[in-house]
């Protein structure tokens, strides 16, 4: 029987007949993604594609998004395989995936422009398919630095703020097609300072965490200025924010002292936990409910030697939630910590992994880590402790082994910041294939 | 829970001749949290849903419009043969709880309805008509739709933000699955989309909120 559906189908499809084989991720996934996020990556990843600041009299100067081959069956395994610069500096930083993993936003904290990649049709050659400046004219903040995705749609945390450039600063949305939707403050009444960093949601609860950093005046400026300046100092964020997700509203401010970054929920199913860590105080702080079904924030260990700042600035959790790893940036260091139990959480194992380590990020399987060496432009060392690389190393559970390197510097590609995981695509049709 | 539907959802594929079957009810799990009072919060406008031509069940021609304008929509995209249980069934299942919830409400169900539009050409009206059949037929609104062309479809798939794909590899014996990400559309009396839920936040306690939300927004309903 042919119905008129299938008849009118049949008619406009003509076009489309030669229906080319088009991209899709293949089902697989690192694991600090929004849960919100389709596509994991549970197997082998493909590509690193790597955020990178440009850097004066280095390459073309100008930012970029690097793409490495990370498939050790592959020709290329770990060399770069594109690069695409944006043009301009404006102190790259951090990406995230839309939803439906096709698109990969990436923001800037100096211009606060975001630049939005195609890595679905192709993510050995992402496009870049639009540019948002909007966000210091439609909301006041300035900085976008955290990109989630959430269902047709990116909830960015903006890190500072148009009037006065410090720490204040809120959260804006907009549509996966690029348009704004709406902008929330990050609290300022009981308790909250409004800064903000980081945001992780826990979809059962209700729940979404926020964390907080600096403003543009305290992250733009020379780290060594810095740290001399007490009153400069004074202007970190101290908080995290328990926000009732549905409504957009906060719920509920945690003390959380000396900067607190990333946020990471325990991926194991039934745990309700979450992880963070302060970056001044070098400590790891455990958010859950306490028996009375109230969540509360505690402090649960310390990372190094808190009194020499090792400045944790990255952290990854296992798939599994029973570890954790965290880079600290002043030593250089790789520590992993047993947390099996999360209330007391037990570094295992460390290694020097370069000169200066920023982001760690781990495959969902737990058997690859990958690590880069640029905080911030201003912060990053000087000399030759300035090392700017890709470092890849397997772990068995006891020991990291190099697997490559990518030398950012003698590449003349920048300084190396954010990464995130892209497979090939499986083979799929598009609609004609189902005539 | 899910899984209750996977058998309709096959027999649904077989044809009308194999629906003899009442479909199970499926239970909603309620939420481990206590959801917002409906009204207490906003749904900002997200997107507009795309303009398109639909063949309903008895294969007639409408605007899209007809079903996206003038009541609160919920909005599933679908095709029949999906049995991935975070998938359509996940979707049904939704949809189900709230039609119940919503029959029970004579005031609300008026200014309700429910719409599942199909993505695959292979859902004949037939076929719509048996998904009617034995999932409408209350007091709320459901319609079951196909796009009139394939340009067509895909321009609504784009302007919705749904990304579909037939999946190349797999068993041939097997019905071609179509590679899609779960998608409902909570779409507001003047065409707006005002949320969109997928398999990590299906909770029809949340999403019956957020319907008399919308209601309570255009002082149709009281909190």
């Amino acid at each position: 029987m042919s119905s008129p559906v299938l008849r009118s189908f049949r008619l406009s499809l003509v076009g489309l007949a030669a229906a080319a084989v088009i991209a899709a991720p293949a089902r697989a996934d690192e694991t600090c993604n929004s849960p919100y996020m389709t596509g994991l990556i549970k197997g082998q990843e493909d590509f690193v594609h790597v955020w990178t600041l440009g850097v004066k009299g280095l390459g073309d100067e100008s930012d970029k998004l690097v793409t490495i081959d990370a498939n050790p069956g592959s020709k290329t395994y770990g060399k770069v395989v594109h690069s695409l610069s944006v043009g301009g500096r404006g102190e790259v930083h951090h990406m995230g995936f839309t939803d439906d993993r096709k698109q990969l936003w990436a923001g800037r904290l100096d211009d606060s422009k975001i630049f939005v990649f195609d890595v679905g049709r192709d993510p050995s050659k992402p496009k870049l398919v639009r540019t948002i400046d909007s966000m210091p004219a439609k909301t006041g903040y300035v900085g976008p630095h955290t990109f989630y995705a959430m269902p047709g749609r990116m909830l960015v945390q903006g890190l500072s703020n148009t009037k006065d450039h410090g720490g204040r600063t809120g959260m804006a949305v907009y549509s996966n097609k690029g348009d704004f939707v709406a902008k929330y403050d990050m609290p300022t009444t009981n308790g909250g300072d409004g800064y903000g960093y980081d945001i992780a949601i826990n979809p059962a609860k209700n729940l979404m965490l926020t964390s907080s950093f600096t403003g543009w005046n305290n992250y733009m400026m020379d780290l060594g200025k810095l740290v001399a300046d007490p009153e400069a100092m004074k202007r970190f964020g101290n908080t995290m924010v328990a926000w009732d997700l549905k409504a957009m509203k906060p719920r509920k401010v945690f003390a959380v002292p000396g900067a607190p970054l990333e946020i990471r929920w325990s991926l194991k199913p039934g745990d309700n936990w979450a992880i963070t860590a302060s970056a001044l105080t070098s400590k790891l702080w455990l958010v859950k409910q306490d028996a009375n079904k109230a969540w509360q924030a505690k402090e649960v260990g310390t990372i190094g030697d808190p009194s020499k700042i090792p400045l944790p600035v990255d952290i990854s959790i296992t798939a599994d939630g029973k570890g954790l790893w965290v880079n600290t940036f002043m030593d250089g260091t790789t520590r992993y910590f047993d947390l099996s139990n999360p209330e007391a959480p037990k570094q295992t194992y460390s290694k020097v992994t370069g000169k200066q380590v920023n982001m760690v990020s781990q495959s969902w399987d737990g058997k690859r880590v990958y690590i880069t060496s640029s905080l911030l432009a201003n912060w990053d060392k000087k000399g030759a402790d300035d090392e700017q690389f890709l470092r890849a190393f397997a772990w068995d559970g006891k020991e990291l082994k190099p697997l490559f390197e990518v030398d950012f510097t003698k590449e003349k590609l920048g300084r190396a910041h954010h990464m995130k995981f892209t497979a090939k695509p499986k083979r799929q049709s598009a609609l004609a294939a189902l005539e | 829970m899910i899984l209750l539907l996977r058998p309709v959802m096959a027999l649904l594929a077989l044809g009308s001749a194999a629906l003899a079957h009442e479909v199970p009810k499926a239970p909603a799990a309620p939420p481990d949290f206590t959801p917002p009072a409906a009204g207490s919060y906003a749904l900002p406008p997200i997107q507009p849903t795309p303009a398109g031509t639909v063949l309903d069940s008895r294969g007639r021609r409408h605007d899209l419009k007809a079903f996206t304008t003038g009541k609160v929509t919920l909005l599933s995209l679908f095709y029949a043969q999906c049995a991935d249980p975070e998938g359509c069934p996940a979707a049904f299942n939704a949809m189900i709880d709230l039609r119940d919830r919503l029959a029970a409400r004579p005031d609300l169900a008026r200014r309700v309805r429910l719409v599942s539009l199909s993505f695959d050409p292979r859902d004949t009206p037939e076929l719509l008509a048996a998904f009617g059949h034995h999932l409408a037929g209350t007091n709320l609104p459901w319609s079951f739709l196909a796009a009139a062309s394939s340009e067509g479809l895909a321009a609504m798939l784009d302007g919705f933000g749904q990304d579909i794909a037939v999946e190349e590899e797999g068993d041939a014996t097997q019905p071609r699955v179509i590679s899609h990400m779960l998608k409902l559309f909570l779409i507001d009396r003047r065409g707006q989309v005002r949320e969109i839920y997928t398999t990590a936040f299906l909770q029809p306690e949340v999403m019956y909120n957020d319907i008399l939300t919308l209601l309570i927004e255009d002082g149709l309903a009281q909190r």
